[in-house]
C-alpha cells in the first residue's frame, strides 16, 4: 500500500463523509484557488469561463448585454422546460404504444428470458417452435436473419410473432409479419443464435493488449484479460463463462457486494475486460460477441446485465 | 438537488445536454480539485473532460444519490492517475521507472488487477470505519485536506482556527490513521 492507494480509497468512502467537506461549497461558483495560483503563471478558470473564452465574458458587465443575456436565459429556460415536457409526453405515448403491443408478447427466440416489455433484436438462422400439433421448425432463412422479438408475459399460451426479418444483415429490413401460435412454454422455443465474435478474438496478443489501451479512445485504459490469458495459454479457449443466473444466485444467497466480487473472481479470475479512467469497470461477457455482458462497477457496487443492440442502444437490467 | 435529478434523468435518456449542465454546474469545482492534485491547468482540464466521458459511460446503469460526491470522487481518481502518469513521464528516463515497468509486465495482470480492487475495497472499508470514529470537525478537516486538497491556510480560515492548530490536528490525525491501519493489519 502506498499514498496513492490511500488517496484512491478516500475517493470511495460513503457519500455522507464526502459531503462533510463539500457542504459549504457553492458548486456553481467554486471558490477561487488563489493560493495555488501563486506558483503557476496560468490563470485558473472558474465555472464562468470553463467553457468560454475570457474575452467573451468581459462584455457581460455591460448593462445592455446583461439585459439581453437575462432575456436569452429566460427564453432558453422556458424552451428547455417545454422541451422536457414534450419529451416526457412523447415517452409516455411510446410507453402506451408498447403496452398495447404487448398482446403479442413472446419470449426471445433463443429461449432466454429477457425483462418483460423489453424489445430486442437478435440474429438467428432458424426458428424452432412448438405449435398445437407438435414441434415444427421454421427455416426462416438459410442466411442470418434479424428477428425483432418481445418478451413473454404468459408461459401457458404464448404467441410468437416474427415481426420483421431480413435475408441478410446488410439487406434493408423488410416486414414479414408472421404470427405463430404456440402452446408451449418459452423454453420450448429454440433457435440457433448466431454470435459474431468480437474483433479481439481474431487478434494477436500484442494487438489485443493495444486494443485494451485504446478502447473508447485514450481514456478508457484497461485490458482484455480473458483473451490475453487465452492467448498466453493460461486459460482454455472454451473456458466456461459466468451466467446471469449464477450472479443472481450469489446475491440471493445473502452475499454482499464484496463477497460476490470475491466469489466471481475465484471462479472466473479472468474477466473479459477490466478498465476505466476514474471508475473501475469489470466486464464478464456472456458470449464471444461482447454485446451481452455483466458489468461490475466496483466503486458504485453495482452489477448489471447489459445487452448492446446493433443500433447502438443498450438494454440495462440491474442485477444488484 | 433538483438539478442533479434533472441531469441524471437526461443522462439516462442519453441526452448530451446533461454533460453541458454538469460542466456549468460542477465544472469549476471538479477543475479545482483536479488542478490542486495535478498542479497543471492542462491536466486538470483533461481530468474534467475524462470525467464527463466517465459519467456518460457509467450513468446509466449507475444512479448516484449525490451527484456532487460522485463527480468529485471520480475526478479525484482521474487526477491521481494523471498525476502518477505525468510524474512517471517526467521521471521517464530513470532506470528505476523502467525497471518497475519491466517487473510489472511479468506479473499476471488479471490476478493483480482484480485482487488489487478487492484490497482497495478493504482499505476503503477500514478508512471509512476510521473516519466514523472521528468527531465531525476532525472528519471535515481531514477530508478538506486529503479529499479536496485544500491548503492548510484555507482550512484554518474556514474552520476559524490557527494555521499551527490545523497542522497539529492533521499530524495527529495521520498518526491516528497509521495506528488504525496497523491495528487492522493493513500496515
Amino acid at each position: 500500500m502506498n499514498a496513492f492507494d490511500l488517496m484512491n480509497a478516500l475517493r470511495d468512502v460513503p457519500e455522507d463523509l464526502i459531503g462533510i467537506c463539500l457542504d459549504d461549497i457553492q458548486t456553481e461558483n467554486a471558490k477561487p484557488i488563489m493560493n495555488d495560483t501563486a506558483n503557476h503563471a496560468t490563470p485558473i478558470v472558474t465555472s464562468q469561463n470553463l467553457s468560454a473564452e475570457p474575452t467573451k465574458q468581459s462584455g457581460a458587465h455591460s448593462p445592455v448585454f446583461a439585459g439581453i443575456a437575462v432575456a436569452a436565459c429566460l427564453i432558453f429556460a422556458v424552451g428547455f422546460f417545454v422541451f422536457l415536457f414534450q419529451s416526457s409526453h412523447d415517452d409516455l405515448s411510446v410507453q402506451n404504444e408498447r403496452e398495447d403491443s404487448m398482446i403479442l408478447e413472446i419470449t426471445t427466440a433463443s429461449g432466454t428470458r429477457l425483462p418483460e416489455a423489453v424489445k430486442t433484436t437478435e440474429k438467428h438462422t432458424t426458428v424452432s417452435y412448438t405449435d398445437t400439433t407438435g414441434t415444427s421448425t421454421e427455416a426462416v432463412n438459410a442466411a442470418e436473419t434479424d428477428l425483432i422479438v418481445y418478451s413473454i408475459t404468459t408461459e401457458s399460451d404464448a404467441t410468437l410473432s416474427i415481426l420483421s426479418t431480413t435475408d441478410t444483415i446488410t439487406q434493408e429490413i423488410r416486414t414479414e409479419l408472421t404470427t405463430l401460435t404456440t402452446t408451449a412454454e418459452s423454453t420450448a422455443i429454440t433457435t440457433t443464435k448466431v454470435v459474431v465474435p468480437h474483433k479481439i478474438m481474431s487478434m494477436t496478443l500484442e494487438e489485443v493488449e493495444h486494443e485494451g489501451e485504446i478502447r473508447d479512445g485514450p481514456v478508457m485504459f484497461g485490458s482484455y484479460e480473458r483473451r490475453i490469458a487465452q492467448l498466453k495459454g493460461l486459460l482454455a479457449e472454451d473456458a466456461k463463462r459466468i451466467s446471469v443466473d449464477e450472479v443472481r444466485q450469489m446475491l440471493n444467497s445473502g452475499m454482499c457486494f464484496d463477497e460476490v466480487l470475491k466469489a466471481i473472481y475465484e471462479q472466473y479470475p479472468y474477466p473479459d475486460y477490466i478498465g476505466g479512467s476514474g471508475l473501475t469497470l469489470i466486464e464478464y461477457w456472456l458470449d464471444d460477441s461482447g454485446n451481452d455482458y455483466i458489468l461490475v462497477a466496483v466503486e458504485s457496487e453495482s452489477i448489471d446485465h447489459i445487452i448492446h443492440n446493433d443500433d447502438g442502444s443498450d438494454i440495462y437490467d440491474a442485477i444488484t | 438537488m433538483q438539478t442533479d435529478s434533472l441531469i441524471i434523468t437526461l443522462l439516462q435518456k442519453r441526452d448530451e445536454q446533461a454533460l453541458q449542465m454538469i460542466r456549468s454546474q460542477y465544472g469549476a469545482l471538479c477543475f479545482q480539485i483536479a488542478y490542486r492534485m495535478t498542479g497543471s491547468r492542462e491536466d486538470a482540464e483533461e481530468c474534467v473532460s475524462d470525467l464527463l466521458l466517465d459519467v456518460w459511460n457509467t450513468i446509466p446503469p449507475h444512479c448516484p444519490d449525490s451527484l456532487r460526491a460522485y463527480l468529485t470522487a471520480i475526478v479525484g481518481k482521474i487526477a491521481i492517475k494523471k498525476y502518477e502518469y505525468s510524474h512517471r513521464l517526467k521521471r521517464g528516463g530513470t532506470q528505476f521507472d523502467v525497471a518497475l515497468d519491466e517487473l510489472a509486465e511479468i506479473l499476471p495482470s488479471s490476478d493483480m488487477r482484480v485482487e488489487q480492487e478487492i484490497e482497495q475495497r478493504e482499505l476503503t472499508a477500514v478508512l471509512t470505519a476510521w473516519l466514523r470514529t472521528l468527531p465531525a470537525k476532525q472528519q471535515r478537516i481531514f477530508m478538506q485536506r486529503y479529499y479536496l486538497s485544500d491548503s492548510v491556510q484555507e482550512i484554518a480560515e474556514e474552520n476559524q482556527m490557527g494555521i499551527s492548530a490545523v497542522k497539529m490536528m492533521l499530524m495527529r490525525l495521520r498518526k491516528k490513521l497509521k495506528d488504525y491501519l496497523r491495528k487492522e493489519g493493513l500496515l
